[in-house]
């Protein structure tokens, strides 16, 4: 804890709740002016920048700090809130004269862009976009549109709960905020979710089988349908999925063309 | 195009952007995949059940669609989107009714996904062109005017959706009393048109995670779900 001249503090750094939730809420739109050139770097300096007005002594600061994060950054979406969090904690040490510099806190964000991105992209969208995902699809057979409002309660409380502790933590925090992304939460969680979207897929298949208004009437349906299922699981081996949905609906849309003249309505 | 089509077209194309900005400008709630967007769509076009089944279909024929770093994918959403629209339009409200022109809605919703990804490079382009903007405003000290530009991409993103999805369906409108003559009603014909695209869907969702080591899990969970749907 420490004070600065202006005299304003919160219990571990200078900024208070009313900054931090104005950086949250801006990091909702961290992706927006998303380009090649810097990817997220705007919108990386968009959502800091209330942090940065109170912590700035003057307007030189001010600038020479936007200036620091206006330059290339990428991240996952949602995993940036720890960058954001960090390094407004180092900036803060930066301008009272820590044992931080200007080149400290370019090097933080870079070794960090990495290391969030590849955990994000393991956690949120390798493993539980998917996993809500299918549990969605199970829910929306079985009790319709239940199915989509549950899935985007379920995934949307980790998504929140990854931004809010994300920045909070991590400014709270300051460098030693990485080794929470060692715990449980980032390590383990995606191993255990791989194994509950098998198991979600197994009952999907079920659920399919035998208890939706789409599911096939007879056994010899039944047969033909588990057949196509691991049919295009073999065909995943040589063909993209993309290839395979044009693929199909063609060859269903000749099927269907050729019934009718052969065979007829 | 009379006026109720057009005030249809305006919602459902509402939707797209809403769908489109929401994948790749602001938030990322995940209303951009398929089952949400589909169940979105739904809402807007008073066609909840046929929305939240096709929804279900397409999240599972896009479950693999990562959107790595700057990686191009397709706009899973605008499937859900547009399918649930031409369906809508054609006052089907259950996805056994489509009969005849199920191959063809799937086809073409799949385009207008891939179509829809191909243009967020183009979004890219115009947010470099804010970005030098923004860039300049920065050096002057105008910070606000630079959060601006940066929340234009919101609406670039947004306006990609639209259109996209205002342009695929308004291809569709002059085709309706053909499309409507494909529609073979309700019927065990439309389950076998039906069938092949959810068995693809959870091929691709076993391709992309069920390994030897986990094939045990996928067991387990059938065998359960089994248990409890007979006892």
């Amino acid at each position: 804890m420490y004070k600065r001249e202006r005299g304003e503090t919160t219990g571990k750094g200078l900024l208070g709740n009313k900054e931090l939730i104005s950086v949250l809420v801006r990091s909702f739109t961290i992706q927006a002016s998303w380009n090649y050139e810097r990817m997220l770097g705007l919108g990386f300096l968009f959502s800091i920048l209330p942090g940065l007005r109170k912590i700035s002594r003057d307007d030189g600061s001010l600038k020479s700090s936007a200036k620091r994060h206006i330059e290339f950054f990428n991240s996952h979406p949602y995993m940036a809130s720890y960058a954001l969090g960090s390094s407004l904690r180092l900036e803060e040490e930066f301008l009272r004269g820590g044992d931080v510099d200007d080149e400290a806190i370019r090097q933080w964000k870079k070794r960090l862009f990495t290391t969030l991105g590849s955990l994000g992209d393991n956690l949120i969208w390798k493993s539980w976009r998917p996993a809500c995902g299918i549990l969605g699809v199970l829910v929306s057979y079985l009790a319709g549109w239940i199915g989509p409002l549950l899935y985007l309660i379920i995934y949307n409380t980790v998504h929140l709960y990854v931004r809010t502790t994300g920045l909070f933590h991590s400014y709270f925090k300051g460098r030693e905020s990485l080794q929470d992304l060692e715990k449980f939460f980032y390590r383990r969680l995606p191993r255990l979710l791989e194994g509950t979207i098998c198991a979600l897929l197994g009952s999907l298949v079920v659920i399919l089988l035998v208890a939706t208004s789409l599911s096939p009437a007879s056994g010899g349906d039944r047969g033909i349908f588990l057949v196509m299922i691991v049919a295009f699981w073999a065909l995943m081996k040589h063909f993209t999925p993309r290839a395979l949905l044009y693929a199909t609906s063609v060859f269903l849309m000749f099927g269907l063309f050729f019934w009718e003249i052969f065979i007829g309505r | 195009m009379n006026v109720s089509l057009l005030y249809y077209a305006l919602k459902v194309s509402a939707v797209g952007g809403i769908v489109a900005a929401d994948e790749t400008s602001y938030g990322q709630f995940m209303l951009s995949r398929p089952i949400a967007a589909g169940f979105l769509t739904g809402i807007a076009t008073g066609n909840l059940m046929l929305g939240t089944i096709l929804g279900a279909v397409f999240e599972l024929l896009y479950i693999d669609v990562l959107p790595f770093g700057g990686s191009r994918f397709p706009t899973a959403g605008f499937a859900a989107v547009i399918s649930v629209s031409i369906c809508g339009y054609l006052g089907l409200s259950n996805i056994l009714e489509a009969g005849g022109i199920i191959p063809l809605l799937f086809l073409y919703s799949a385009l207008t996904a891939n179509i829809g990804g191909r243009l967020v490079v183009g979004v890219r382009r115009t947010n470099s062109r804010l970005l030098k903007t923004a860039s300049g405003l920065v050096e002057s000290g105008d910070y606000s005017k630079a959060g601006l530009i940066h929340c234009t991409g919101i609406l670039v993103s947004f306006l990609r959706g639209f259109v996209t999805i205002l342009v695929a369906f308004s291809l569709t409108v002059p085709f309706k009393e053909l499309l409507e003559t494909r529609v073979l009603g309700s019927g065990p014909g439309s389950m076998y048109l039906l069938m092949p695209f959810v068995a693809l869907g959870l091929g691709i969702a076993c391709k992309m995670y069920v390994t030897r080591r986990r094939i045990v899990h996928m067991f387990l969970g059938g065998f359960i779900t089994i248990l409890i749907l007979y006892i």
